[in-house]
């Protein structure tokens, strides 16, 4: 652990302080002259360029430009000050001298204490010889591509070369000696930063305000695996990695098209991460692709390293409990959603992409509607739905019920369950909170414990602790029926955010019922309607395409079949309203093969 | 001022709006009135009761597409300040009691049939705070929510409606004159104040997206309440018959109560508290919601907001005033009567200022 510096362990002069201070505003003072004269003789050219006056103050300008360029040889020793100031590394150009370079690779990278940081010198054997450095992170490239593609070409094939300097040697070293697939110009630090932090080389050269980024990435990876938390029977079986580039590759490999756009924007001050922004140009919203985009340029943070992080930076509604965005880790949803003209936000480091703007019936969909018959589709949506109140509403509604409204339970149903709580020591709220606690305990521990240990002990668990719970006769068997079919309610709802939104709200709905019975459900339900209805993802209503009234395109609560759905969500007022036209199925125009 | 009407409410908003106020009658003594009132034309008085108040609202419909401006704006170009003043003061006191009645009303019908032994005050807050939280989120969340749970709620009633029917006994709605048709369209003209919910959508004109989305929603709603104010009004009377129809207090519970399909089904009446309760809940927050937009409008307020919570401590102690159910019942009655004043007084005054300006206006600019 590291240990800060006691504080009267420094030699911190407070005279010393004060006086560096005033140095650095007297600097900063005389660059500010400078700027003032510069302007005002900007100025002066143009009002004589303007009132045709030039002949006349040509004269006088040319040596107010020439006393300029005096006091900027003057201040030279400022600005150098200024700009090899440490804070300031990072923003310099690069340099001509690879001295020069070098050092300002050791500040920013703290070297020689860093040792990721590997500094290569190297001579190109041209005539006259060219002096590079070759700077990557070890760990981070990979080492064949580093010596084969990178060393060998400029060490060995150089030597035919005469007077590189003289042709543009940037170009000449991009155009025959770096056979990479990519490979590109940095011109200043934060660039040559950026691209070494994710794993590229960057090749500076000795004379030269340019260096060459060459992509070398090669670090260690999980491969494509399955799904884990969106599993289906149906549909693809690849999920996304934590590799930037093979999330946007896996959904163009689903998605085939010149139209889809992958923009790149880095995430984070100081821990700088790659973030893909995927959308279909012919179709995505330009107000709601240009939005994203903002959003995503506005976050002042300091590491931004999974997509549902990034998120809680990007929603409207941050404090809300139900998810805004739709999370998955499945390529397929996201080329679905991009077709549909939604955008996707992925981040480097991430195995999950972050689809926008969604509505709150998007989050009861499942991976595998896409390719289940729309019979079994609809059968599910149901059970999904009514899953989502039994898991929001029936410990609160057995609460009101038994508390307040007896007279509803059909009188032998009543009878069973007054007999069984009669030895019960507790009343009703309190067999709630001890079962809802214990399942929600399970649940925890049966994530934490590892591997295969956790479901097995979460099931063991919530059998043996029912059954014992019933046996010492702290809760009824009723009570065990209303959470166990709660809690199973709330793992058959597709999103996992959104099940644990209920679940939270879910207690709400138990001291609802408590204090008023079925009013206070009543009321609580019209209270969450009412907020959901003010909710907007991205600017897209919550409760779209139901309130406020749109077009429906098909797939909201049930899902039509899918040659049905003609058009995209009418809400993401999409370039392209039509997915398909009135007859998709074309051959129907045709007679049957064989039919004469 | 824009940020309380929006100006992107559709049909749906309109819709919702209307008949969330509007509905909320059908589950209080309004059936068991018409059944004492009109017997078995109790469908005409019905009719009239909701159809008269359309005319007002075309009326009111006419002045606003005719002056800009919100109803403020509007009132004050057509019959100036002072007038203004006490049309848009007298409909915001007009909405504001009628919440306070209708939060009365549900509150005690809650005590009578699910809470019997929870105090008033108790039950009271939880409908002001629900009502008032909606409120707070603005006319479009109160539309919304309402839109979102109509479907919901009037199946409920058809359910009711549906399971009845081995109740049904259709010599009960014979003699069909019932207590004369003169007694029903009294009943009829006198009963407008149950309507008002209809010029809704002109008071808050701004919120809505045109005159032509205003004129729509007014008619799918008034189509829909009617047909489903007469249908429960019928059901009302084939079950129970004008004699009992005119002594229940809770007519909608009654119904409900009633429920027997077998021994599983049966006693239903609770579950359907949450659908009264939410119809209760919907037309406080419209009518709590219009009568302080009214007043924001009225005293030139730059924000809504901050008057919400004094103003719902107001209406929940004027509700608390009356001494029991039965001064309740009468200070309802008497607010209908009252309320009778927003359709025919109100609109046409409008009406005729607005017809009179718009033709000097006109013989003004073809002089000139």
């Amino acid at each position: 652990m590291l240990e800060e510096t006691p504080q009267e362990d420094r030699p911190v002069c407070s005279a010393a302080v004060h006086e560096n201070a005033a140095a650095a505003a007297r600097q900063l003072e005389a660059l500010l002259r400078y700027g003032r004269r510069l302007e005002a003789v900007l100025q002066k050219t143009l009002a004589a360029l303007g009132g045709g006056s030039w002949p006349d103050q040509a004269a006088q300008i040319g040596l107010e430009v020439k006393s300029l360029e005096a006091q900027w040889r003057q201040l030279g020793a400022v600005r150098l000050a200024y700009e090899s100031e440490p804070g300031n590394a990072g923003e310099r150009p690069v340099s001509t001298s690879l001295q020069e370079n070098r050092d300002i690779i050791a500040t920013l990278y703290q070297l020689p204490i860093n040792k990721d940081v590997v500094i290569r010198l190297l001579q190109i054997p041209a005539s006259p010889p060219v002096k590079a450095m070759l700077v990557f992170l070890d760990g981070m490239v990979d080492k064949t591509i580093i010596n084969l593609a990178v060393l060998q070409p400029l060490m060995l094939m150089g030597r035919q070369e005469r007077d590189l300097y003289g042709g543009g040697l940037v170009d000449a070293v991009l155009e025959r000696y770096l056979p990479s697939g990519q490979a590109g110009r940095a011109g200043g630090f934060r660039e040559v930063q950026d691209a070494v932090n994710s794993g590229d080389a960057v090749l500076f050269f000795d004379g030269v305000a340019e260096a060459i980024t060459v992509e070398t990435k090669g670090f260690e990876h999980r491969s494509i695996d399955r799904p884990t938390t969106e599993q289906t029977v149906r549909g693809s079986q690849n999920a996304f990695t934590e590799v930037l580039r093979v999330n946007t590759a896996l959904i163009r490999t689903m998605f085939h098209s010149s139209d889809l756009v992958t923009e790149m924007m880095p995430v984070g001050r100081r821990g700088r991460c790659n973030c893909a922004l995927m959308y279909v140009r012919s179709i995505a919203n330009p107000v709601l692709v240009a939005e994203v985009k903002r959003r995503i340029e506005g976050i002042a943070v300091d590491l931004v390293t999974d997509t549902d992080l990034l998120q809680q930076y990007l929603v409207d509604f941050p404090k809300h409990p139900f998810p805004q965005t739709l999370s998955t880790e499945r390529p397929e949803r996201v080329a679905v959603h991009l077709a549909e003209g939604r955008v996707a936000i992925l981040l480097d480091g991430s195995p999950f992409a972050q689809v926008v703007p969604v509505s709150l019936f998007s989050l009861i969909h499942a991976a595998d509607d896409f390719s289940l018959g729309f019979y079994y589709v609809n059968f599910l949506r149901v059970l999904r739905i009514l899953s989502g109140f039994l898991s929001l509403l029936l410990p609160g509604v057995y609460l009101a019920i038994s508390t307040f409204h007896q007279e509803a339970i059909p009188t032998d149903l009543l009878l069973a369950i007054t007999a069984a709580r009669s030895q019960v020591p507790f009343p009703t709220i309190v067999e709630i909170l001890l079962m809802e606690i214990s399942f929600e305990l399970i649940r925890e521990g049966g994530l934490r414990i590892p591997g295969m240990l956790g479901s097995t002990i979460g099931i063991v668990g919530a059998i043996i602790l029912g059954q014992a719970a019933v046996t010492a006769k702290l809760v009824s068997p009723i009570m065990v029926i209303i959470i166990a079919v709660t809690g199973l309610a709330a793992y058959s709802i597709p999103d996992y955010r959104l099940a644990a939104a209920l679940r939270i709200l879910r207690f709400g709905f138990v001291f609802l019922g408590l204090s008023t019975g079925l009013i206070g459900i009543a009321c609580g339900l019209f209270v969450l309607t009412a907020v959901l209805s003010t909710v907007k993802s991205f600017g897209v209503p919550y409760l779209a395409p139901v309130a406020p009234k749109t077009t429906p395109a098909g797939d909201v609560m049930l899902r039509n079949p899918v040659y049905t759905m003609e058009r995209r969500p009418d809400e993401l007022n999409t370039l392209d309203q039509r997915r398909q036209p009135a007859l998709s199925r074309l051959w129907r125009r045709n007679d049957p093969e064989g039919d004469s | 001022m824009e940020r309380y009407h929006p100006g992107k409410m559709g049909m749906a908003e309109g819709i919702a709006l209307i008949v969330g106020m509007s509905m909320s009658r059908m589950f209080l003594t309004t059936v068991t009135d018409t059944a004492r009132d009109s017997a078995q034309l109790g469908w005409l008085d019905v009719f009239l009761s909701n159809a008269i108040p359309a005319l007002a609202f075309l009326m009111l419909v006419y002045v606003v597409s005719r002056f800009s401006g919100d109803i403020y704006d509007v009132c004050r170009q057509v019959v100036g300040t002072a007038g203004a003043v006490a049309i848009v003061g007298g409909y915001a006191v007009l909405f504001l009691a009628y919440s306070t009645i209708t939060l009365r009303h549900y509150a005690e019908f809650t005590l009578l049939t699910a809470l019997p032994r929870m105090d008033i005050e108790l039950v009271m807050l939880w409908y002001v705070v629900s009502a008032g939280v909606v409120c707070y989120l603005g006319l479009e969340a109160i539309a919304r929510t309402g839109y979102v749970l109509m479907p919901v709620l009037i199946g409920g009633v058809l359910i009711i409606c549906f399971l009845l029917s081995p109740y049904y006994v259709a010599e009960n709605l014979t003699p069909w004159q019932g207590n004369g048709i003169m007694a029903a369209v009294q009943a009829g003209i006198q009963g407008v104040g149950y309507g008002m919910a209809v010029l809704i959508v002109t008071l808050v004109t701004p919120s809505f997206q045109d005159r032509g989305t205003m004129k729509r929603a007014v008619l799918y709603s008034l189509s829909g309440l009617i047909a489903l104010k007469i249908l429960i009004m019928e059901v009302y009377l084939l079950v129970f018959g004008t004699t009992v129809g005119a002594e229940l207090a809770v007519p909608f519970f009654a119904m409900s109560r009633l429920v027997y399909i077998n021994m599983y089904v049966q006693r239903i009446e609770s579950l359907f508290i949450v659908v009264w309760a939410i119809f209760g809940l919907l037309a406080v927050a419209v009518s709590f919601y219009i009568g302080l937009y009214l007043l924001t409008l009225l005293f030139q307020l730059p924000a809504m907001r901050p008057i919400i919570v004094p103003a719902l401590a107001i209406i929940t102690n004027l509700a608390l005033l009356p001494r029991n159910i039965d001064a309740m019942i009468v200070a309802d009655k008497f607010l209908i009567k009252v309320a009778a004043v927003s359709i025919y007084v109100f609109p046409p005054v409008l009406f005729l200022a607005a017809l009179l300006r718009s033709r000097r206006s006109r013989s003004c600019a073809s002089r000139s």
